[in-house]
């Protein structure tokens, strides 16, 4: 965003507009905004139907075929205004404020994070010094909209979600939190952009694949409880379908579902990007000296892939089985693996 | 020390199995689909199908035997008799009703009604579900006073 | 939606955007997860991989009334479960549509002469668009089915007034003006605890009374 500001004022020069300098600061943030939303959107859309689509190929079928042109190419859009006409139910129990409130709140939580996304390094809204830090406490708003929604809706299946919504983020926010530790460790930085930077040179400098492997196991852990933070399958209890309706959503039509939808998909990307910006050396190639967008770009849309995989294999654990692993199993490994990085780096 | 044991094995056996099962649908994404192509390749159904009625009007006899077989009363027929001449008048199958049980066909004297093949009969109303077989016909006065409709 | 339909006279745009909307209607009809006997298993095949609803993009089958448009009554629907049929569509957020698949579903079909316990047809008490004889229909009896719904969609008017009445309307006004009075009555005898088939015929036969009262004003 620096960036942008400092570029933006001979850009409108030569476009002949006059702009106080006070507001062009202004302008870069809107700019950079409106840019992270219609992305954060886009690619929502283009995941739903990558996800439906290969849904139906890790069934032996099809998935969308003849919604717009030969692969369903349209079929997001035509979720997207069918959604966009639907009548929009309040139910007449609600808590009406906070039942409009709460789809807004879930996906500001996944805008904000996108704010330190570090694509490439140029291509960042803000390069933040305490940047993974930033992402996990904004993450955390995400679960807030999750419980108003579950309380607002005045049903038992919505706040029986939320609830479990709840249980699920606080077992799985420490592991999520601790799994970054090694590669803070490993950095000395909180900043995104310098952890990405001190991979760079190769694959085998790549921090999962560092000897004795602490970041390796730290790795595995951070995707899974990134999974289970996202409520996807197979840790999706706060929605499952067939025991709660559809949980915390359940109330939600039309628009203010697809607040939700999005929030989930844009969810999956953040924290795919975050993955492969922490262990999988970011925007650097395979081979020492390459780099670029691409390459980070390419490794999140491989996460994302796991993740629609993983959605369509598993079968929903139950929920003291999820918060069993979350507090037994990775809480402890986790806990190993920060032990012993420190000792590493003390050493 | 066995508990612990159980412990690293459930570990370990939580992260295989899942490895397998994602290995089983790996192999299905790389195969071929199953699906049928239906609205573009329509189906053949197999010889003995039991789909919507095929009646041949030309040699039904009118003798009702086929409405008194069927268990929920669905076939409704009209004749006209004239000495040997017999005029369907009216042959309406009921699908609001009909199970597709294939029991009229069986005692049919003439075997002129048949379960036929076809399926697609979606209607955007009710009265569309009551198919007509007979073709529709102009009676005389004297044909309306003989003709005989009836369920059973 | 409600607010703006009808409140504009046709005109290009308008047809335009009416495509646009039905079309996004009509490759979105995500059905509800909800099957009430045999034909469910039916429908169920229909989803699964050999038939494959999602090929027309109504293969995402949600679990709540509030965000699905389709409701595929899929089985006998018995006088104990008519009433939680009618508030499942009642939940439902408009627009939304209805295919009954099945016999039973249409006129009560196996049970239509002696089931004292199963409802002579869901069109009794919620309006349906498009019937699928059958019992039970093969799934692509239903993908028949749902194909005519995605027609009948793709021609309603939304923004603009439709140009002239579609040829079968009379018949729609009718069967909905009958459900409506069979819907009164069911809701008075709600009170005392279900609907009982003399209640439905006499109700039936009340509104087709006052129909050809209003057919002949006509
Ligand atoms: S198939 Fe069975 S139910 Fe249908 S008309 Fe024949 S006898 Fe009646
Ligand atoms: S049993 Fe055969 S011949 Fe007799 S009325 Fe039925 S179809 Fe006609
Ligand atoms: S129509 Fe036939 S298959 Fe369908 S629910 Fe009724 S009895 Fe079962």
């Amino acid at each position: 965003m620096s960036e942008l500001a400092a570029v933006l004022p001979g850009v409108l020069e030569k476009a002949g507009w006059s702009v106080p300098g006070g507001l062009v600061p202004v302008l870069a943030m809107f700019i950079c905004a409106s840019i992270v939303a219609a992305a954060m959107g886009l690619s929502a859309a283009v995941l739903v139907w990558a996800e439906r689509k290969l849904a139906g190929h890790f069934q032996c079928r099809l998935g969308p075929v003849y919604v717009g042109g030969k692969f369903g190419w349209l079929q997001s859009i035509a979720d997207g205004i069918k959604l966009l006409l639907k009548e929009d139910i309040i139910p007449a129990d609600a808590d009406r404020p906070l039942f409009r409130l709460a789809p807004y709140l879930v996906v500001l939580g996944v805008f904000l994070a996108f704010i330190a996304f570090p694509v490439s390094e140029k291509l960042m809204v803000a390069d933040l010094n305490i940047g993974i830090f930033f992402i996990l406490a904004v993450l955390t708003l995400e679960v807030f909209g999750v419980i108003l929604a579950g309380w607002a809706s005045n049903n038992k299946w919505a706040l029986l979600g939320a609830m479990r919504a709840a249980a699920q983020m606080v077992s799985y926010e420490i592991p999520m939190g601790l799994a970054i530790l090694p590669v803070v460790v490993e950095a000395q930085s909180l900043s995104l952009k310098s952890i990405v930077a001190a991979q760079s040179g190769g694959m085998l400098r790549w921090y999962v694949f560092q000897p004795p492997f602490f970041m390796g196991v730290s790795f595995l852990i951070f995707f899974l409880a990134g999974l289970a933070s996202l409520k996807r399958a197979p840790f999706d209890l706060p929605e499952a379908e067939s025991e709660l309706t559809a949980g915390f959503h359940t109330e939600y039509s039309g628009m203010r579902f697809s607040f939700f939808f999005m929030a989930e998909y844009a969810g999956m990307i953040l924290v795919s990007g975050l993955a492969a910006a922490l262990y999988l050396g970011g925007w650097h190639g395979i081979l020492p000296g390459q780099s670029g967008a691409m390459w980070f770009l390419l490794k999140t849309a491989f996460l994302v892939f796991v993740m629609i995989w993983l959605r369509w294999t598993l079968p929903r654990l139950r929920i003291d089985q999820v918060v069993y692993v979350g507090w037994k199993v990775l809480t402890p490994f986790v806990l190993a693996c920060v032990l012993g990085q420190a000792l590493m780096a003390y050493k | 020390m066995t508990a612990v044991r159980t412990y690293f094995s459930d570990v370990f056996m939580g992260l295989w199995t899942a490895l397998v099962g994602m290995s089983i649908t790996l192999r299905y994404l790389f195969s071929k689909p199953v699906t049928e192509m239906y609205p573009d390749v329509k189906p053949r159904t197999p010889t003995r199908y039991r789909g919507i009625h095929v009646f041949e009007e030309e040699k039904c006899i009118g003798c009702y035997v086929c409405a008194k077989a069927c268990p929920v009363d669905c076939i409704e027929i009209g004749v006209v008799r004239k000495g040997k001449e017999i005029k369907i008048t009216k042959f309406d199958i009921d699908y609001q009703k009909c199970m597709f049980c294939d029991l009229c066909c069986e005692p049919c004297p003439a075997h002129c009604i048949h379960m036929g093949p076809e399926f697609e009969k979606a209607s955007f109303t009710r009265k569309g579900t009551i198919l007509q077989f007979a073709t529709p016909k102009t009676l005389t006065e004297e044909e309306k006073k003989v003709e005989k409709v009836a369920r059973k | 939606m409600g607010v703006l339909e009808y409140k504009f006279e046709e005109n290009i745009i308008l047809t335009k955007v009416d495509w646009l909307l039905n079309w996004a209607r009509k490759s979105s009809l995500w059905p509800m997860t909800f099957g009430l006997a045999c034909c469910a298993i039916e429908m169920m095949a229909t989803g699964a991989s050999r038939f494959d609803l999602d090929r027309f993009g109504a293969g995402a089958f949600r679990a709540t009334p509030r965000q699905s448009d389709l409701m595929i009554v899929a089985g006998t629907v018995t006088l104990k479960m008519a009433p939680c049929v009618r508030r499942l569509y009642d939940q439902m957020p408009e627009p939304r549509y209805v295919i009954a698949m099945g016999a039973c579903t249409i006129g009560g079909g196996p049970y239509a002469l002696h089931g004292y316990h199963v409802l002579k047809g869901v069109d009794l008490i919620v309006p349906v668009d498009v019937y699928v004889p059958g019992c039970p229909p093969r799934p692509e009896a239903l993908i028949d089915g749902l194909r005519k719904l995605q027609e009948k969609v793709q021609k309603q008017g939304l923004l603009a007034r439709p140009a002239k009445p579609a040829a079968n309307a009379g018949d729609h006004v009718l069967e909905y003006s009958r459900m409506d009075g069979v819907r009164r009555k069911w809701e008075e005898t709600q009170k005392h605890g279900g609907l009982t088939p003399q209640d439905e015929e006499a109700a039936v036969e009340e509104q087709k009374k006052k129909d050809k009262e209003a057919v002949a004003k006509v």
